[in-house]
């Protein structure tokens, strides 16, 4: 009994140690899990130094056959014992996960909403002033619209949501699309956001969708437009965030169509050649009853605006869009100055960033002279 | 490169390994050394010089101890020892101690009106207070006639940097060792029970030791922290430095005895002892020991009276204080352990024996809060903050309460785990009951260990270093 445990024990444990190593030297790698390039094999050195070392260090822990395998399995054991293996993701009620962040919100100071409402209106004033529309649309924080999957935290989003959402309608402009309404009464007939994803799923883009054209142009968009019939792999951004595969499940396909309208890309490149954030131009051309978004108009929004901008460029003649609204690059920069029309789109736990104290000046920029 | 690491577990360990047995015995010391020097190397390639120092002056003084102890000529054994001892306390001198003790005269100096000097900081070689203090137990050893002097570089510098306690002990006397160098051979049961130590060393670190440490780590970073907060992050801090350390031990000597090696036990359930004297013969052994053989016992131990013996206690916990770090809350961490050892002898406290123990679980209990205690003055950054910590501890005497402890039910659950191995007999020993082939319960814990703690301790490995981020556009 003794030599069997022996030779197992020896067994197991060679195997646990030495079996990465033996898959490394037959080509095995542990695939990329994060949401970056995998780090490549320094090779040989031309000399040894101490940066050679780290750089090797960084490939032997990225990639050893079985990390994959290990974070999943680490985060399955934290999940079983209600745990979220990695802070940045809030464990909810039922399966759901938030992204903790937008959780973490201090309580709005007293006059923090009514000063982004009203940065939003200067801007959109010395916007007019140089002849362009623009137009603010804030979505929602998941949480906001499904609080009732929220753990017991002690969290200020519901405050600052209705105290955003109250400053922003103060101004009773038009071309401040809050979505919060709509999308709360969408989610009491169905799901309008991913259970394992910070975003919404093509039911609460397509909300979006429409409530920004309508605002464009009433009557652009018809219910017609759009329809639910296929499904996809739904994203799961938390998920993945803890080690667990960035899929989970179906979630609705929204599928565009407009009668008479075609469209293309112009241009696909990059905002930044160091970033994955697009920079895209289309254009439509129609030639039965739909109408076209005359002239030209920028779509500047974040990362709830991708699904988005899948169905926009039916409606628009001219459409640039851009996963930034970052104005210090050229392009989106040179994208303002000749649009017509500019729309941001944000999340409200970034809107603070945008149009808080003197940031929001960072649009004004391109409207200078030479900017 | 630490054993707790991708690199070390699933690169560099099974390397070793299979070279080591597969080349022939004569030259399993040459690897040893190599593999030693690498190891060293990946974590601080700019120190191995100074490794190097230490090899190359206790190697040649060897030969002069040597030839003092042949000789029996007292001089030339204490100038064997006296070089040895000024070269290895002199690198760890400046390396360790030359930043603290530049910046304390400056603080004095300031005072006067002097300005400060121009002094570069010196960065701290690894595992320096480790290697210096084997390296110096060689040329002690020869001196004393406890060992032969080794005439080979390969196998003293082997002796000096084998990697399984390079960094962090257990400190390996010579004479404790000596016989291996030349002549060690590795039995089945010993290759088992080598992995296995390691796999348990390496869970109490990972699985214990890593996920309590920031609990502690929350509490003494707390900008207010009530009494109740306070208890649980020293509470936590007192695990997480067991667990640790005594982890990290158990890794060393298991794979030390993978290797034929047979390092001396560094630990023996320290938390249960019933008295501090007890306590320092149970945890840290070899640094006792160290201290015990080459300092106390020099200065004449307790056999010149009583006045000396506790002027000798004061000064060898003083300087064990000292080891731990260039910082005064590890001169005042030892002056109360020394204080405490005399309060000990003062009234009159035996040292304990095999016999049964009077009033053992009282005893336990206030052993085991005065050491918890001088945890505190271990772990603070300063004095200053030490003082403010121990105040907290008393009921209302807190500065403040709702610090984020970062207490989950994992951490709440692990900590009461390493909290319970307090309470457990004074006898139990989890590595006894792993190697000790006694009815069912060493095949449970054996299988409980490969199955479920090593996979579990290699995936928390693996997966350490997994950092996403959400999305570039955020």
């Amino acid at each position: 009994m003794r030599r069997l445990l022996d030779h197992f024990s020896i067994a197991a444990l060679c195997t646990l140690f030495g079996l990465p190593l033996v898959l490394i030297l037959f080509g095995v790698r542990a695939p990329g899990i994060e949401n970056a390039a995998p780090v490549s094999f320094p090779g040989p050195p031309d000399r040894l130094s101490e940066a050679y070392i780290a750089d090797m260090t960084a490939w032997m822990r990225e990639r050893a056959p079985g990390r994959d395998l290990a974070v999943g399995a680490v985060a399955e054991v934290a999940l079983a014992l209600n745990e979220s293996a990695n802070p940045v993701v809030t464990l909810g009620r039922d399966g759901w996960l938030y992204y903790t962040p937008t959780l973490d919100q201090d309580c709005f100071d007293d006059r923090w909403p009514e000063t982004i409402a009203s940065n939003v209106a200067r801007l959109q004033d010395a916007y007019a002033g140089a002849g362009k529309r623009l137009v603010v649309v804030v979505g929602p924080d998941k949480a906001s619209i499904y609080p009732e999957h929220l753990p017991n935290v002690s969290s200020c989003v519901e405050e600052n949501w209705r105290r955003l959402n109250q400053a922003l309608g103060a101004l009773e402009r038009q071309d401040v699309v809050r979505l919060w309404e709509p999308l709360q009464a969408a989610a009491t007939e169905e799901l309008v956001y991913l259970e394992a994803d910070t975003h919404w799923n093509d039911v609460g883009a397509s909300i979006a969708a429409r409530e920004l054209l309508e605002t464009l142009e009433a009557g652009v968009f018809g219910e017609s437009d759009i329809s639910f019939d296929s499904v996809q792999p739904a994203p799961a951004d938390l998920r993945g965030l803890l080690g667990l595969g960035s899929r989970l499940g179906d979630a609705p396909l929204a599928d565009v169509e407009r009668a008479g309208v075609s469209w293309q890309v112009i241009e696909e490149t990059h905002v930044d050649p160091d970033l994955p954030k697009r920079f895209v131009e289309y254009r439509a051309t129609t030639e039965g009853a739909s109408r076209l978004i005359e002239g030209s108009t920028v779509f500047l929004h974040d990362s709830f605006g991708i699904d988005v901008l899948d169905m926009l460029p039916p409606y628009f003649e001219h459409l640039t869009a851009a996963q930034t609204t970052d104005t210090e690059y050229p392009s989106v920069s040179r994208a303002i100055v000749t649009g017509d029309t500019v729309v941001i789109l944000t999340v409200q736990r970034k809107i603070g960033q945008l149009f808080s104290s003197s940031k929001y000046e960072q649009f004004l920029a391109p409207l200078q002279p030479g900017g | 490169m630490v054993f707790s690491s991708v690199e070390f577990l699933f690169f560099y360990l099974p390397v070793v390994m299979a070279v080591y047995f597969v080349l022939p015995r004569s030259v399993r010391n040459f690897w040893l050394m190599l593999a030693s020097v690498v190891f060293y190397s990946w974590g601080g390639w700019a120190f191995l010089p100074i490794l190097f120092v230490s090899v190359i002056a206790d190697y040649a003084l060897g030969f002069l101890a040597a030839r003092g102890h042949t000789r029996e000529d007292p001089r030339l054994k204490r100038l064997a020892v006296g070089l040895s001892v000024a070269v290895n306390i002199g690198l760890l001198g400046y390396f360790k101690y030359a930043n603290f003790f530049v910046e304390e005269f400056d603080a004095a100096f300031s005072g006067l009106g002097i300005d400060s000097s121009s002094w570069t900081r010196v960065a701290l070689p690894i595992g320096i207070s480790f290697f210096t203090f084997q390296s110096m137990s060689y040329t002690i050893d020869v001196a004393r006639g406890a060992a032969a002097h080794l005439r080979s570089p390969i196998d003293f510098a082997m002796y000096v940097s084998l990697f399984p306690q390079l960094i962090a002990g257990p400190i390996v006397r010579f004479h404790e060792m000596a016989a291996e160098i030349s002549d060690r051979v590795v039995r089945r049961e010993d290759f088992a029970e080598g992995a296995l130590r390691f796999a348990h060393g390496l869970a109490k670190k990972v699985i214990i030791a890593d996920a309590v440490g920031p609990v502690a780590d929350a509490a003494f970073a707390a900008s207010s922290l009530s009494a109740t907060e306070a208890w649980v992050g020293i509470l936590a801090y007192t695990v997480q430095i067991y667990f640790d350390f005594s982890g990290y031990s158990d890794m060393a000597i298991g794979l030390g005895r993978m290797l034929g090696f047979r390092f001396p036990e560094n630990f023996n359930r320290p938390y249960s002892a019933v008295s501090i004297t007890d306590f320092w013969r149970r945890w840290h052994i070899t640094l006792s020991n160290w201290f015990r053989d080459y300092v106390y016992i020099p200065l004449g131990g307790s056999q010149k009276g009583v006045a000396r013996t506790y002027s000798n206690l004061v000064f060898v916990f003083l300087v064990t204080g000292l080891w731990h770090g260039a910082n005064w809350t590890f001169v005042i961490w030892g002056a109360y352990h020394g204080l405490l050892l005399i309060a000990e002898r003062v009234i009159g406290q035996r040292p304990v024996g095999d016999g049964a123990i009077q009033f053992a679980p009282l005893r336990r209990a206030i052993t085991f809060v005065l050491v918890v205690v001088g945890w505190v003055l271990f772990r603070a950054e300063s004095l200053g903050a030490a003082w403010l910590y121990l105040r907290s501890l008393i009921p209302d005497g807190g500065f403040g309460s709702g610090a984020d402890l970062e207490l989950s039910s994992r951490t709440i659950a692990l900590l009461a785990i390493g909290l319970v191995v307090v309470l457990l007999p004074r006898g139990f020993s989890g590595s006894r009951l792993l190697t000790n082939y006694v009815g069912m319960r060493p095949a449970a814990a054996r299988l409980a260990t490969v199955l479920l703690l090593a996979p579990y301790s290699a995936a928390l490995v693996l997966s350490g270093t997994f950092s996403p981020f959400l999305y570039f556009q955020f």
